[in-house]
């Protein structure tokens, strides 16, 4: 689930960028008017490190031989409430790019968004507290832990098959993309929702306030203005499509085809160079295994360039040796 | 249980190489924050078929981790984690795009296979560029720099205490697990039906000891909203890694340099 | 250096864990603050550095205890927690020594000073770089009461400081904190070990006053030890 950088454009890794930092600082104003904060931070900060560890078990998922992970977004939000819950799991994220390796540095809005802003945000108010506000029983919580768990990880992984496709880094066409993500996280939205409703009837027999407090003191959108999610999609729209739009003239490949899917060729037809392309990538389309890279300048590697790249390459290793046998000669006392 | 040790003992140690007093530690943090997002954003706006571009980009992670005397097995070793999903959208482009572009004897080179290897090379780099920022620079400092950026406070907050907290989670996983198997027969880890109620209890258990680490900090004076940023000095050697570092990324990004030094030789 | 009048603290579910208490702490005096189970102890620690909310009057070294004195009164009254672990957080003995003075925004350099002072003032120079993960009891706490003195307190507040440790760390505590010249509250339920290091004592019941006086006949006395629901050091 989480992207790294080099699956991002820079365009597409920006607007989520400010998509994620509009609801963070939503979250944040939010925050601000909760005097009880410093008293919530240790569980806040101790969620993320559980979910973090929840997240390094990886599981096989059988017959595909991929695997994945828990997102814990439902489970921070049903502990924590929606923007506690968005922090949390932001500082998760950044931990995890910068120790980890687990996605990116560049990668990070948009990992935010499909982990975080999508659970929290969405997912939760929408789909799990509506479930759990008239009564908290195990069943409730299975029935909306289950449900928001699944929600939850689809859309985060069509947001991820979105996203790369933008990007333009990959060839696979948008439908198979799909269809190989989907079910994937089906599978770990299933097993996640399983694992949030079983920790969270855990807490409901040992500690129900716990789960009450979040539902009783925020019941009501209302009590939280929803505008600024509101422009902070409007933003999302008009960078991305501003990116696309960068992309759209510097790489013509798999991006101007799930654009074709998704807009329809009606849209594109109002910009005549785009379309000729479009339709040049449609044509190559219908015979797909002989869907050639298109040709265009840059993309090539030539024979010199290849001959350089080694030069450089063997260059880089014979300094960096260079300079860790300095060093060590200079560590080493005197003979 | 071992393992679970193990695996904390690995987040712990390229804190532990921050503490390190190489000329790459004493730099400025804020400048190396920089360089590794202008190192990023160059390396990753390049052509996805470019595989010869990626060549300089090799300099900045290598000289880093032999200036700063980190080692490079290491970082490699964590970028390789971030590879899987990487493969998964590249794999794509081997069947998807076949077009010959490159004839080496007999092979032929599709543009499938070299964006392929762009996109692994990429991923390879850029998460080590990241790496080594973490493994020259301290925790501390970093989110010191955060804070100088203007990102909120509860966020700086809680991502410091998430990373701390790591530890203590995982003492007490090893505690509870060690009672599981102490009272289970030989087993070793829980069933699935065990699990929830084993994971709840961690976290309930965790949660509180949490709240009493905090007091501890509390009663030494950490409290939110009230920090204390060191700010050590920018001297010369920070400008010039500035330049020398965004500036050489910015050039290998723009100028096709690979291509100028292969035709200096004539064959 | 502690002076409460009418001290009260209350949980969050009501319940009155300190009910009016008053007590003065002298410079440089050593007070046992003696009580079973519940009898208030820790929270009345707790609520002495704002932790938790009290209510009453209360002057730590020299500051009213206010939201805005927090910060000052936290870096002169130094609490030693009953587990250490809980104190002991940072990847390194060193950094969990340097977490208070770097919090005082001291430079690198005197927080250098202030760490080595204490690590050789207590012996444990050898912990520096090690983690805590790999101490034992005596070593912890020995490490727990390091962090506090590199704050340099004027007063010192123990919540069980003899738990976790065997017999000879134990000793080795006592004689420290007998050559200790700060002020010190110590909350703990070790009657020869209060016995030893403090001359007077506090009794605790339900979180109200028992009794005061002299260690040496107050925890000797049979029975008004079992009125206040603490066994009497056996002769």
């Amino acid at each position: 689930m989480h992207m790294a950088d080099a699956l991002l454009s820079s365009p597409v890794g920006g607007a989520m960028y400010a998509t994620s930092a509009c609801a963070l600082g939503w979250a944040v104003k939010k925050l601000d008017k909760e005097p009880q904060l410093e008293r919530k931070l240790p569980l806040m900060a101790m969620s993320g490190a559980f979910v973090f560890a929840a997240q390094m078990i990886n599981f096989t998922i059988p017959g595909t031989g991929s695997s994945g992970h828990l997102g814990g977004g439902v489970l921070l939000a049903s502990l924590l409430g929606d923007a506690p819950a968005l922090l949390t799991i932001t500082a998760v994220l950044i931990v995890q790019c910068l120790f980890f390796a687990d996605g990116g540095l560049l990668a990070l809005g948009a990992n935010i968004f499909n982990m975080g802003v999508i659970p929290c945000l969405l997912v939760w108010p929408l789909i799990y507290r509506p479930i759990l506000r008239q009564e908290v029983t195990a069943k409730r919580i299975w029935a909306a832990s289950m449900l928001a768990s699944v929600v939850s990880l689809q859309l985060g992984a069509f947001c991820v098959v979105l996203e790369t496709l933008f990007s333009g880094v990959t060839e696979l066409p948008f439908g198979f993309f799909l269809s190989l993500m989907q079910p994937i996280h089906l599978a770990i939205g299933l097993v996640e929702g399983a694992v949030t409703a079983g920790i969270l009837t855990y807490v409901l027999q040992t500690r129900p306030e716990l789960l009450t407090a979040n539902l009783s003191t925020q019941i009501g959108l209302n009590s939280v203005s929803l505008k600024p999610l509101a422009v902070s999609l409007a933003v999302l729209a008009v960078l991305v499509g501003g990116g696309l739009s960068l992309l759209a003239s510097s790489q013509p490949d798999g991006l101007e085809w799930s654009i074709q899917r998704i807009t329809g060729s009606a849209e594109l037809e109002r910009s005549g160079a785009v379309h000729s392309q479009a339709a040049a990538v449609q044509k190559s389309l219908a015979v797909l295994p002989d869907y050639d890279f298109p040709s265009g300048e840059g993309q090539g590697t030539s024979a010199s360039g290849l001959l350089g790249a080694a030069l450089t390459c063997a260059l880089a290793g014979i300094m960096g040796l260079a300079v860790s046998f300095c060093k060590k000669r200079r560590s080493a006392p005197p003979a | 249980m071992a393992d679970i040790r193990s695996k904390i003992n690995e987040l712990y140690a390229l804190e532990q190489l921050a503490a390190g007093q190489t000329a790459l530690h004493r730099l400025h943090p804020l400048g190396k924050l920089l360089v590794t997002f202008v190192y990023l954003i160059c390396l990753l706006s390049l052509d996805s078929c470019a595989l010869h571009r990626l060549a300089p980009f090799l300099f900045y992670p290598i000289l880093c981790a032999a200036l700063a005397s980190v080692p490079l097995g290491m970082i490699v070793r964590r970028a390789v984690w971030a590879l899987p999903f990487a493969l998964l959208a590249g794999l794509g482009n081997v069947y998807f795009s076949r077009a010959p572009v490159l004839q080496i004897g007999s092979f032929t080179v599709s543009a499938g296979m070299l964006s392929l290897a762009v996109l692994l090379l990429r991923t390879l780099l850029s998460v080590s560029a990241v790496l080594i920022l973490v493994s020259v620079t301290p925790f501390a400092q970093l989110t010191a720099q955060l804070h100088r950026l203007h990102l909120p406070e509860i966020l700086i907050a809680l991502t410091e205490m998430t990373y701390r907290y790591l530890g203590i989670l995982t003492e007490e996983a090893v505690n509870l697990l060690t009672a599981f198997r102490l009272r289970s027969k030989g087993r070793q880890w829980p069933n699935l039906r065990e699990f929830a109620p084993l994971a709840g209890q961690l976290l309930l258990r965790s949660a509180d000891r949490a709240e009493r680490v905090y007091n501890a900090m509390q009663c030494r004076c950490q409290s939110l909203g009230r920090r204390y940023v060191p700010s050590p000095a920018w001297r010369p050697a920070d400008g010039i890694f500035l330049i020398l570092g965004a500036g050489s990324a910015v050039l290998f990004r723009e100028w096709d340099i690979m291509t100028a030094i292969g035709e200096l030789f004539p064959w | 250096m502690v002076t409460i009048s009418d001290w009260s603290v209350k949980y969050p579910d009501a319940t009155l864990a300190i009910d009016k208490l008053s007590m003065h702490l002298s410079e440089g005096e050593h007070l046992a603050l003696i009580g079973a189970n519940g009898a208030g102890k820790s929270t009345l620690i707790m609520s002495l550095v704002g932790i938790l909310p009290g209510s009453g009057e209360a002057n730590i070294a020299g500051l009213p205890l206010t939201k805005e004195n927090l910060t000052e009164i936290r870096a002169k009254a130094g609490v030693i927690f009953q587990n250490p672990d809980d104190q002991l957080f940072m990847p390194t003995i060193y950094d969990d020594i340097a977490f208070g003075p770097r919090n005082l925004g001291l430079d690198e350099e005197s927080v250098r000073h202030r760490v080595e002072d204490r690590l050789n003032q207590l012996g444990i120079a050898h912990l520096r770089d090690k983690s805590a993960l790999k101490l034992s009891g005596g070593e912890k706490r020995m490490a727990a009461i390091a962090t506090v003195l590199a704050m340099r307190p004027d007063v010192m507040l123990m919540d069980e400081p003899t738990a976790f440790l065997d017999p000879r760390s134990r000793r080795r505590l006592i004689q420290l904190l007998r050559k200790l010249p700060h002020a010190m509250l110590i909350a703990t339920h070790d009657l020869t070990f209060a016995a030893e290091v403090c001359p007077r004592c506090l009794i605790l019941k339900q979180g109200r006053y028992f009794a005061d006086g002299a260690t040496e006949e107050l925890l000797f006395d049979r029975e008004k030890m079992d009125a206040a629901d603490v066994e009497a050091i056996g002769l």
